[in-house]
């Protein structure tokens, strides 16, 4: 790569892909990567004409035309059309072309793109002799281009990319990226049989014929929140299914960690979590300002871990391969603990992902906004504390990116950043969230109820305007959110003890493992069982210096800075605690009844913006209807929900209470826990039981 | 020959005999009289001191192997062998190339023990003397003791050549010469509480004749190889009755002066004894025409402690439950004495043809013999070598242009078709056929046409040849290698068909990754070659060497750990544990697992009600 100079960062040393080399030179720059010294080098056409022909899938054509009575060919021919539909067709030229479109646009905004080397060059060494699957953390689209982008550069060999079908209704796009190395994926194909085998055969072909690396997004989506996603398990399943099958002696797994100082698309994002599809015209003025050419994006940072052998893990797991030489080959089950080791895999690479991901100072700066979100904060304290969370992420083994060694100078860059997504504002030399609308907001009254709430009047002008100043707080929110993996358990320990003067240890537990579980969606949280987490978490906060324990009372530490600093690693998930309230207020006035998902999450979120306005909760990130739709995951998982989900297949999907008593003691404990043990609203009117 | 009144004359004329014979001391029936009078020059294979011809810490003949004369040229010498005095100059290049070999660094094996330098024998006189006259001969030297007392796997060799031989040895060696001996000794055992290790030709590669090292009573080593006599041939039925002493190469000598062959033909025939590939459930080369060890046994003859197993008719199949026999094939010295055995013979073939065929990749290859298994036209023997042996197999001959001969040769005659072959992936499948001359003609003709489907040409006759004459000298290359600091080792499976392709290489990955991590600089030699076909499936041989030199760890350890790993993938990819080397010690810890608990439970339950003392104390096979 004829690049610039690299660097060193962190102890890593950095390649700077060459955005400004001309045209010409890029687009005739050689490109002969090593081929994988196992593969027969198949073209696209051949690999689809192997999935046709495999012995797995002719099967299941004789068994579907004679269960549903059709003929052998209309079957072939579906088969052929889905196969089509999936199969990448992919090819040098256009690759080559996407990649000058992504230069071409990203040389006016970004300020550069820096690859590990080390990592780079342990991928280039794996791909020319192990199946490799690569897995980017997924925060943009820009990801689906930007590994073929630097491989092509590096001289490896290209990935074939699996791609989410919402692209397949985009033509040109598709047709662009198909022609680029994508296959596409149906969303969903719980129940389509022939589609599921035709997948996974395409996928397992491309694996095992190693003509190029294999790549997908584990957490299935682009992450709107940026925080890391539970991972999917189907594709990876797919993956491991050949290894347990002895198709290939290994696979490698390289998690890449693709961090944005900037995601393109925070204000998509942030309209998207809202739920508000188009900008209103009022505030269309502020996205055109923030129009793509004329703004910093930062720089993007591309770093390895050490590439996961899918072989050593199995061992570490208990997992043999013998049982299923007893299989005929082409009939492959899960045995027992297999899904589990799936599963368990799936977390490793996050974890590994997350541990790599580069956390900007913007992020530390937003979290800082968000958490001293009063009338704007002085330059000062900003840079002060920013010192403080930079060490504390350090202390948890996080790699965070200070591009100078000037703090002063770190956070005029990451202000101007701030500035030019329009988030912030400086106001007599104070930094403050900005503000899309004045809203007026009532001072809340006490000894309401959520019926109160709910059946007062809020007019939609007014909803607007509070809907619509959730979208800065959700674009720093996104930045936030990109350190909190590093203090998660610690952030829901210190949110169950602060603003307490003490709290007894067992009261504490309890509070601890019902935050936790109803948050088990929102965040990945460590994993083992709940009560080593516990012991685990409370030993690291006094270790740290942040609470005391005395007898069977545990305490803040009262020290000033101390203190300030439990608030803010407290105040990191608050947001999210207050969401959970607010969904637990919204199901009891539920009172058992049931009602569909979509407007569930609708009415908790006006019933959010009526709280907002009515002065109960100051932040507006709670207005995301993701944190609704996570928290209902998770009451599934705790049993205080249930969907029937299977009653009504293709329909909107169901929310009801299962469990209501269980409902009640979180709704009430949470009330506590965020409101310094009164919460402003009460249930009882509803309290049937 | 053909005339069956004159056969009948003949197994009557071995009856009439009886009374002389009963002379004998052994007091039974000499058969083998009346044929070896005919040529009275017959000699064994080797004498009752085998250290006088035999090698004491390697394969074969002490006065054959591979060696680098004085210009670094490797050179076969072995005056019993065809091949002797062959000179091979592009071994070393290629070695050099390929494997980094490097001729300055050697490890040349230590002498021969002093026996003082040996653990004196455990003594056990009362039994020797007892023993005495129901044997040929006894031994307690230390040259006995050592050779009787190791196999041919690696690490074996290796402790002998280290000087260092800190094994368990025998105490004494008995020689029993005929069944009742071999009864008797076994009764006396029984009362001394002696523990009796049965031992053939000595070949095994299972650790099946280490001495256990706990084994706290005298080890008396069995060889068998006085008991080497023809008993009878039947030519009407086509079977014989042979004494399990007799080592391959005098069977087949002796049978060849009658007009037949056993068809049994492990690589190892040149050493191996009938009683050894029954206790080991052996295979031989020729199997698709002759059958693998347990379809040529008639009826075995077993003594073990509490008595001997044998059967009363000689009726080709039966339905009387399970086949005791199979107790005994496979039995591995751990219930007792096969003393005689008999064995289904056929005539000779008039014609015996080689042949060849190059694909152009080993897939290829294994999809063509998968296609012969399929349509169960497999000739006496066919073997697919991969791109490495195929290699090999061209630099192991004294001409000086490398690869271009075959390809050569075969690109004269085809020469549009040879496009898509090259050097570096074609794999070359040997053939051996044999029958009439219309008999072999036609299904050479068939093998090619079949081999055309999968993009196989013929490679010639001469080829398919020296393939099948390399064989048996293939075996002392591993003593060249030990010389110069490798350690090697051969291993084999079998595997249904589908799996086939994968796991070669997938154990060839496992096993080159294993050697990086365990810090082997120079690369490896791994490589395999399919050498028999069923109809579900195959059997696959490996062979892996590698230099130990450059590494800080024990190689005997070292060796056990890639070898076990290696082990472990095979099995991993659907490969069974053994398909002819047998369980023995090396392979136990893997067992259970492959049999179920319930499984070895049975087999420890023949084991305590025929042996109940253990005897038979070698603690093969059993877990
Ligand atoms: C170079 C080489 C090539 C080989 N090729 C082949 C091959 O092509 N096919 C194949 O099947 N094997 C092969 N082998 C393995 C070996 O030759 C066989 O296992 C053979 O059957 C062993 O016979 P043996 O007489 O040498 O037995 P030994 O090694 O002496 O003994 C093997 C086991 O059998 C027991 N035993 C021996 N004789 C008797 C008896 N009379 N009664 C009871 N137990 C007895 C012993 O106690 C011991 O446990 C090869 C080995 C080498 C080194």
């Amino acid at each position: 790569m004829a690049a610039g100079r690299s660097f060193i960062s962190n102890g890593s040393e950095y390649v700077p892909l060459d955005l400004k080399k001309g045209e010409l030179s890029f687009a005739l720059a050689p490109f002969n990567p090593h081929p994988n010294v196992h593969t027969e080098g198949l073209s696209p056409q051949e690999v689809k004409e192997i999935v046709k022909g495999s012995t797995r899938l002719k099967a299941m054509i004789k068994e579907i035309s004679v269960s549903n009575g059709v003929s052998e060919e209309s079957v072939v021919k579906l088969v052929d059309e889905i196969v089509d539909e999936i199969g990448h067709k992919m090819a040098l030229p256009a690759v080559r072309t996407v990649a000058m479109i992504i230069r071409g646009t990203l040389r006016r905004v970004i300020s550069g793109i820096y690859i590990e080397k080390q990592g780079l060059e342990e991928l280039g060494a794996a791909v020319k002799r192990y199946p490799v699957v690569i897995l980017p953390s997924h925060r943009s689209y820009l990801d689906f281009i930007l590994v073929s982008y630097f491989l092509l550069e590096n001289n490896i060999q290209l990935p074939a990319i699996a791609a989410g079908q919402d692209f397949m209704n985009m033509k040109v796009i598709s047709s662009l990226l198909r022609r680029s190395g994508a296959f596409f994926m149906r969303r969903t194909f719980g129940s389509d049989r022939l589609y599921k085998l035709i997948f996974t055969v395409y996928m397992q072909t491309v694996l095992t014929n190693r003509q190029n690396p294999i790549e997908f997004f584990i957490e299935g989506t682009r992450s709107r929140t940026a925080k890391t996603l539970h991972p999917k398990l189907g594709l990876l399943s797919m993956i491991v299914e050949p290894y347990l099958h002895g198709l290939v002696d290994d696979v490698l797994l390289a998690p890449l960690s693709i961090s944005y100082e900037r995601t393109l698309e925070e204000s998509l994002f942030a309209r998207e979590l809202l739920g508000i599809p188009k900008p209103k015209e009022s505030t269309s003025g502020l996205f055109k300002a923030k129009s793509l050419l004329f703004t910093s994006y930062g720089s993007i940072f591309v770093d390895f871990s050490k590439q996961i052998s899918l072989h050593e893990f199995c061992i570490k797991n208990g997992i043999s391969r013998i049982p299923h030489g007893i299989q005929p080959r082409n009939d492959f089950s899960f045995l027992p603990g297999e899904r589990e080791m799936v599963l368990e895999l799936g977390y490793q690479i996050l974890h590994k992902i997350n541990k790599k991901m580069k956390i900007f100072p913007s992020s530390i700066l937003s979290s800082l906004l968000l958490h001293f979100n009063n009338g704007g904060v002085e330059r000062d304290k900003l840079i002060n504390w920013m010192d403080v969370l930079k060490a504390e992420i350090e202390k948890r083994g996080g790699i965070v990116h200070w591009n100078n060694d000037n703090s002063a100078a770190v956070f005029d860059h990451c202000v101007n950043l701030l500035l030019s997504s329009g988030c912030i504002r400086i106001k007599d030399g104070r930094i403050e969230i900005a503000k899309v609308e004045e809203e007026t907001r009532l001072r809340h009254k006490e000894g309401c109820t959520v019926f109160d709430i709910m059946s007062a009047q809020m007019t939609s002008s007014a909803l607007a305007n509070t809907l619509n100043n959730g979208y800065t707080e959700l674009i720093l929110g996104h930045y936030r959110n990109q350190l909190i993996h590093w203090f998660i358990s610690e952030s829901i320990m210190l949110t169950c003890i602060n603003g307490i003067s003490d709290i007894e240890l067992d009261v504490l537990k309890k509070r601890f493992i019902l935050l936790s579980q109803s948050l088990c969606k929102e965040f990945i949280l460590p994993p083992g069982p709940m009560e080593k987490v516990f012991d685990d978490t409370l030993h690291c906060l006094i270790d740290r210096g942040l609470i005391e324990i005395s007898g069977s009372l545990i305490f803040i530490v009262s020290n000033e800075k101390q203190e300030v600093l439990s608030s803010l690693l407290s105040g990191l998930i608050r947001p999210f605690v207050a969401g959970v309230w607010v969904m637990c207020l919204y199901l009891e006035s539920l009172m058992g009844g049931v009602q569909s998902l979509k407007l569930t999450l609708r009415n908790t979120q006006q019933l959010a913006a009526k709280l907002i306005h009515n002065g109960f909760i100051d932040s507006h990130e709670i207005l995301s209807l993701d944190i609704y739709k996570n928290t209902i995951a998770s009451f599934n998982v705790t049993g205080i929900l249930f969907e029937p989900e299977l009653e009504l297949e293709g329909r909107d999907r169901l929310v009801k209470v299962l469990n209501a008593p269980k409902l009640k003691e979180l709704t009430f404990e949470i009330g506590a826990v965020l409101f310094n043990g009164s919460p402003p609203v009460s249930i009882n009117n509803f309290s049937k039981l | 020959m053909d005339d069956p009144s004159a056969r009948r004359l003949s197994v009557l004329q071995g009856h009439l005999r009886k009374p002389e014979i009963q002379l004998n001391k052994c007091g039974s029936i000499e058969a083998s009289a009346p044929i070896s009078s005919k040529k009275t020059e017959i000699q064994k294979a080797f004498p009752r001191k085998r250290l006088e011809i035999l090698s004491w810490n390697g394969w074969g003949y002490k006065d054959s192997g591979f060696y680098l004369n004085d210009k670094g040229v490797a050179f076969f010498t072995g005056p019993r062998y065809p091949l002797n005095g062959l000179v091979l100059p592009l071994v070393i290049p290629w070695m050099e190339q390929k494997l980094g070999f490097d001729r300055t660094q050697t490890a040349f094996s230590q002498p021969p023990p002093s026996p003082a330098d040996l653990p004196p024998p455990m003594p056990c006189p009362s039994f020797i003397e007892a023993v005495r006259p129901h044997s040929v001969a006894i031994s307690t030297d230390a040259d006995d003791r050592l050779f009787h007392s190791h196999g041919h796997t690696c690490h074996e060799l290796f402790i002998l050549r280290s000087g260092k031989i800190d094994i368990r040895l025998v105490d004494a060696v008995v020689w029993p010469g005929c069944h009742d001996h071999v009864a008797k000794i076994v009764q006396l055992a029984s009362l001394h509480n002696i523990c009796i290790i049965p031992f053939g030709g000595g070949t095994n590669v299972s650790g099946a004749l280490e001495c256990p090292s706990d084994e706290r009573r005298p080890i008396i080593s069995l060889d068998m190889t006085e008991m080497d006599k023809i008993l009878w041939i039947d030519e009407d039925n086509l079977t014989a009755h042979v004494e399990a002493g007799i080592v391959g190469q005098d069977l087949e000598r002796k049978l060849a002066e009658r007009g037949y062959t056993s068809g049994h033909e492990p690589d190892s025939q040149e050493f191996s004894t009938l009683g050894g590939w029954v206790a080991t459930r052996s295979s031989g080369m020729k199997k698709n025409k002759y059958g693998n060890i347990e379809d040529l046994v008639v009826r075995i003859r077993t003594v073990t402690p509490s008595g001997t197993i044998d059967k009363s008719f000689l009726g080709p199949r039966n339905s009387l439950g399970p086949d005791l026999q199979h107790f005994i094939l496979g039995s591995e010295g751990t219930l007792g004495v096969i003393t005689e055995v008999t064995m289904r013979i056929r005539p000779l073939p008039q014609v015996r043809r080689y042949g060849s065929i190059v694909f152009p990749t080993f897939e290829l290859g294994v999809e063509y013999m998968r296609d012969v298994a399929k349509q169960r036209c497999a000739p006496a023997s066919i073997r697919l070598m991969d791109n490495l042996q195929f290699q090999i197999g061209q630099i192991l001959k004294p001409t000086p242009s490398f690869t271009t001969s075959i390809i050569d040769s075969i690109k004269k005659i085809y020469v549009t078709k040879f496009k898509g072959f090259d050097p570096d992936k074609m794999a070359a499948c040997t053939l051996l056929m044999e029958g009439t001359p219309e008999e072999v003609k036609l299904q050479e003709k068939r093998l090619i046409d079949i081999a055309s489907k999968y993009n196989g040409l013929s490679g010639g006759e001469e080829n398919g040849r020296r393939g099948y004459m390399m064989t048996f000298v293939i075996a002392y290359i591993r003593d060249m290698a030990f010389d110069y600091g490798y350690l090697s080792e051969s291993f084999e499976t079998s595997i249904p068909w589908s799996r086939v392709v994968d796991m070669c290489r997938n154990v060839k990955e496992r096993i080159s990754q294993l050697c990086t991590d365990n810090g082997i600089i120079r690369p490896p030699l791994i490589s395999c070659r399919v050498t028999q076909v069923y109809d579900e499936g195959a059997c696959v041989y490996f062979y892996l060497a590698f230099s130990y030199l450059e590494v800080g760890m024990d190689p005997v350890k070292l060796f056990h750990t890639i070898e076990s790993s290696a082990r472990d993938e095979v099995l991993a990819n659907g490969g069974s544990l053994s398909h002819h080397h047998g369980v023995g010690k090396i392979r136990k810890k893997w067992i259970k697992d492959t049999l179920t608990p319930t499984g070895i439970d049975m087999l420890y339950a023949v084991k305590r009600q025929v042996d109940p003392q253990n005897i038979f104390g070698c603690a093969n096979l059993l877990p």
